[in-house]
């Protein structure tokens, strides 16, 4: 017992305590915290000197960084929003902002950010934006690619392709049968979760998917030959030309890169940040990879998710967080931040600070000059899209890509799983 | 009797021989399944960036890469947050064991409709998926006032392990004789007096065990740490160690193979002491004394 | 050497007699956290269930009977989620229970190393989870993880399998590491049971002649069966509305194979925020546990009485 009185006794002085501190020192001047899933060293130091330098230059309405993981943003923030103990600012992604804006936890941005609308592109403005208010400012993000071994391309004598909008679905496909030989397999392709990336790529050929958009309820799934485009073409790759290594198929995105480094196949299909690992490579070992040109179908579109920068409607100091935000996205902080995830910064002055940062590198030039053909996936608006992906989608892909139903069992799937959801 | 178990001993001796080579080979089967991933581990947070990026990774690292847990200790605060989850945790099991001791005492050996509700009620507590109590706990200790607190982490994890504990100990003590309490209630002891000096002496191991369990589930909690943590200051180590993850399976695997062992250490060495508590020896002595 | 184990159980069924009546008050401290912690919350939880609760801003919140109940009758993705999770938790605890009691009656011999067995036996246990299921994935990689390596060294075929891939290995894998994170705590629990057995009574069974099996049987068995009862039981209950493991190692995948209901459940509250639908769902998954476990701890009870 006498322990128990001990510990309610320390217990209640440290509630106390916590009071005390949490009580604003000045009447004018407070703190601001800023959620963030930075995690990598190059995006955590920038973070911290951006910051710091905030601070220096605004005493009055400082910046407390807190460090949340990337994982479980999303339970963080939601219970943090039933609570009533939000962050003021927060960064995370705009798919999973998209059902907090329609939830009204977030505060509109749409004034307080009209000086950056013409440096970032449409396309990625409206990701960040719901019934025309824009509830998270794109900040960078990543795009789907194929990384060669130059080595590799050398020695075979195969050019590498380069430009914008000059190589064709087509094309990749013959240079990964081109370099399928003596055992070894042309590309290597992480499809563990398949379902992101196919509806993604999807828009390289028109693919639409939900019809719709705007009657809420109304939204309807249709699958026809565009749809199923992306998804036949990595299957004819895998068992009709057999030039993807079947290893490869059940790793994670960046699976393949081990093999990829040592030799093993001369391309991998990848989302871009994997460049980083590259140039640790390239460094430690003289590793020679460069990005290609993004895959052209009808078009070279991908639907983009960026990183988003968030104001809550629970802040009380609004404004500031969003004058926060503007020095966040100012070029050279940005440009810092984007190198540091491997990712593309949004602005046009950001992603000249950043490509400044890596001269002569033609891999980081052509992941730079890409960002161009990042755009809107409508299907990211629409409502249970999430649930859709993670409950169908995720499993139907995964079993056609394993080769174990056939693309008319998937499509079924597809449709019948989207008239189960509400 | 001593001199009988002795005599016995030859025969046993023969027998052990016989037994000894299939449980050895079991003995090394064990070891390895359960040291391999661990192992592993260590060797891991001594690699450095490049040489985990490569196919075939060796089980001795190719050079002894400091830099990992130079990274852990200075940037990430890996001391501080050691230092919460070991007072979180130690204040926890020392909660629990005191309000569990007697309580599963009281369970074991009281009416059945009584017993039979409290543990009704201890399984109910558990099978509902935490992720669903999260948002309703959240708020009773926003109420209580200690949210962003490690006293209201004290709090969540005692409420949390008290069903464990009590319902193991409620096992632990159904195991002991009565026969035994009704000597020492003969003799004129107290109901205080027989749980102390009769009950807990022959429960030790079994206080260990629960005692152990409620250590490691608290050191190692991760979902209300996070749901409840909002400052840096306060959190864990298992917070910490999540941040060394990003999204699609990417991972920070040196540094956090690093923290991860460091984070595992102290366990391990709690258990070393305690472990032999869970001998025999000190029973027997208990039981005579 | 029977008329002295007789003698001990038929002792022991009289234990009803009360001769320690002030016992109850000791419970009383320990259920007062109990139920402002957890009988509340709880309670909350339950009723979100009957509401149509969902994430929202100042959402009003409205009582919709069994709706949610109904609706899941016929979510057939949520009936197929259960069922892997039955199979799951049931699974992990027996394989667990096998493996955890064999290590338990290893680690009571006198063999060398005792200590040094005794704290590697926890080591599963005492390992961030964060970090157990990437040192799995890592040591299972097809192609170049080190148990392929194994498997190439000694010739034996099928290394090249990706174990947490597949559509046929991926589930009984995670199963086995689920097996291994959940051994320390019965191994540990056991042991401390068996090391409970009065050392006289150990003695008096010798004096009797009987044999390591006869003292197994009717010595150790009866005294863990409790233990083992509680264990068995909070291990279904723990695997069952537990997934982070699993979310770690596939995800739910591949196809779906290991989607465990509690994922199910948390994806429902928190990645789409229908929060009295998600509570149907552990209230569902409750309740069926409940009942599953009161018969089998009832059978146990029967199975003790019997004897």
């Amino acid at each position: 017992m006498k322990k128990t009185k001990l510990f309610a006794l320390i217990a209640s002085s440290a509630v106390a305590a916590s009071l005390l501190m949490a009580m604003p020192a000045h009447a004018a001047s407070f703190q601001m915290t800023y959620l963030t899933p930075a995690y990598l060293p190059g995006t955590v130091a920038a973070t911290e000197r951006i910051v710091a330098d905030w601070n220096k230059a605004n005493p009055t309405s400082t910046v407390k960084i807190v460090y949340g993981d990337v994982n479980n943003m999303q339970d963080k923030l939601t219970t943090a929003f039933a609570g009533n103990v939000a962050p003021d600012i927060f960064q995370h992604e705009a798919v999973s902002i998209l059902p907090f804006a329609k939830q009204g936890y977030l505060a509109n941005l749409s004034s307080e950010m009209a000086p950056l609308r013409s440096s970032i592109p449409k396309g990625l403005w409206s990701v960040g934006s719901y019934a025309a208010k824009l509830y998270g400012v794109p900040t960078m993000t990543q795009t789907y690619t194929i990384f060669a071994n130059v080595d590799a391309f050398k020695k075979a004598g195969v050019a590498v392709p380069t430009g914008t909008g000059t190589f064709s679905w087509d094309d990749f496909r013959t240079l990964a049968k081109k370099f399928t030989a003596n055992g070894n397999y042309g590309v290597a392709w992480g499809l563990k979760s398949p379902a992101a990336m196919t509806m993604i790529m999807g828009m390289n050929f028109n693919a639409e998917f939900f019809r719709g958009l705007t009657s809420g309820s109304g939204t309807r799934l249709s699958i026809n030959a565009a749809e199923l485009e992306v998804p036949s073409r990595i299957h004819a790759m895998i068992y009709d030309d057999k030039s993807v290594d079947p290893a490869s198929l059940t790793m994670s995105g960046a699976g393949p890169l081990p093999g990829f480094l040592a030799g093993k196949y001369a391309m991998i299909f990848a989302a871009s940040y994997v460049a980083s690992d590259l140039d640790v490579a390239a460094k430690a070992a003289g590793f020679n990879w460069t990005a290609l040109p993004l895959l052209k179908g009808n078009t070279t579109v991908q639907g983009a998710n960026p990183q988003t920068l968030s104001v809550t409607a629970q802040s009380k100091h609004k404004k500031e967080a969003a004058a926060f935000i503007r020095y966040m996205m100012q070029d050279a902080n940005l440009g810092q931040l984007a190198l540091g995830e491997g990712l593309i910064p949004s602005t046009t002055g950001a992603l000249a600070a950043a490509t400044a940062q890596r001269p002569g590198s033609a891999g980081w030039k052509q992941l730079f000059d890409d960002g161009a053909s990042l755009g809107l996936a409508p299907f990211t608006l629409v409502p249970n899209y999430q649930q859709w992906k993670d409950t169908v989608l995720q499993p139907a892909m995964q079993q056609y890509i394993q080769g174990k139903i056939s693309i008319s069992t998937l499509k079924q799937r597809e449709l019948d799983g989207w008239a189960k959801i509400r | 009797m001593t001199l009988s178990v002795a005599g016995q001993s030859v025969a046993e001796k023969k027998r052990r021989k016989y037994y000894l080579i299939p449980t050895y080979i079991a003995v090394i089967a064990y070891v390895i399944f359960l040291g391999f991933p661990f192992l592993w581990m260590l060797s891991t947070s001594f690699k450095s960036p490049y040489e985990l990026l490569q196919l075939h990774q060796s089980f001795i690292p190719k050079g002894f890469y400091w830099q990992n847990y130079i990274d852990i200790l200075r940037k990430r605060g890996l001391i501080n947050s050691a230092k919460n989850s070991f007072i979180i945790a130690s204040c926890t099991t020392i909660l629990t064991t005191i309000l569990a001791v007697p309580a599963g005492y009281a369970i074991a050996r009281l009416k059945k409709i009584f017993s039979g509700a409290a543990t009704a009620w201890i399984l109910v507590s558990q099978v509902f998926p935490v992720s669903l109590v999260v948002i309703p706990l959240f708020m009773a200790v926003k109420r209580v006032g200690l949210l962003d607190s490690i006293w209201g982490l004290v709090l969540v994890y005692l409420v949390a392990s008290l069903p464990f504990a009590l319902w193991m100990l409620k096992g632990y003590v159904a195991a002991i004789p009565v026969e035994m309490e009704e000597a020492g209630a003969i003799d004129g002891a107290s109901s205080f007096e027989i749980l102390k000096n009769i009950v807990f002496p022959l429960l030790l191991p079994g206080v260990v065990a629960t005692a152990l369990f409620t250590f490691l589930n608290s050191w190692n909690e991760f979902f209300y740490a996070l749901v409840l943590i909002q400052s840096p200051e306060h959190e864990t180590l298992p917070l910490l160690l999540a941040r060394f993850m990003g999204s699609e399976g990417q991972v920070l695997l040196g540094p956090l193979a690093a923290g991860a062992f460091v984070a595992t250490i102290p366990s391990l060495v709690v258990f070393g002491f305690l472990q032999r508590k869970l001998a025999s020896g000190i029973l027997a002595g208990a039981i005579k004394g | 050497m029977t008329t002295l184990l007789d003698r001990k159980t038929t002792k022991q069924k009289h234990k009803t007699k009360m001769y320690n009546r002030g016992a109850w008050k000791y419970a009383i401290p320990a259920f007062l956290p109990l139920f402002v912690l957890s009988v509340v919350p709880l309670s909350q939880a339950i009723w979100t269930a009957f509401t149509d609760e969902a994430a929202g801003f100042n959402v009003k919140v409205k009582f919709i009977g069994f709706d949610n109940f109904r609706r899941l009758l016929t979510d057939s993705m949520f009936w197929a989620s259960f069922k892997i999770g039955i199979i799951w938790a049931v699974s992990v605890t027996l394989l667990s229970l096998f493996l955890g009691f064999g290590l338990a009656l290893l680690l009571n011999q006198k063999l060398r190393f005792l200590g040094l067995m005794r704290v590697l036996s926890l080591v599963p246990w005492a390992m961030p989870p964060v970090i157990v299921a990437i040192m799995w994935n890592l040591l299972l990689r097809p192609t170049s993880g080190p148990i392929e390596g194994i498997f190439a060294f000694f010739h034996i075929p099928g290394g090249k399998t990706d174990w947490l891939g597949e559509f046929n290995t991926a589930f009984p894998t995670v199963i086995l590491i689920g097996a291994w994170v959940a051994m320390p705590i019965i191994t540990v629990s056991i042991l401390a049971a068996i090391q409970g057995i009065p050392t006289d009574m150990i003695e008096a069974t010798v004096l009797d002649g009987a044999n390591a099996w006869q003292r197994f049987r009717y010595i150790t068995v009866p005294t863990v069966r409790e233990i083992t009862a509680a264990l068995v039981a909070l291990n279904i209950i723990w695997q069952f509305s537990s997934f982070g493991l699993v979310y770690v190692l596939t995800a739910g995948g591949p196809g779906g194979k290991t989607f465990v209901p509690a994922l199910f459940a948390y994806n429902e509250a928190f990645k789409y925020g229908h929060f009295g639908y998600a509570a149907s769902m552990g209230v569902v998954m409750a309740m069926s546990i409940g009942l599953m476990l009161a018969v089998y701890l009832k059978a146990s009870k029967r199975e003790k009485a019997q004897r």
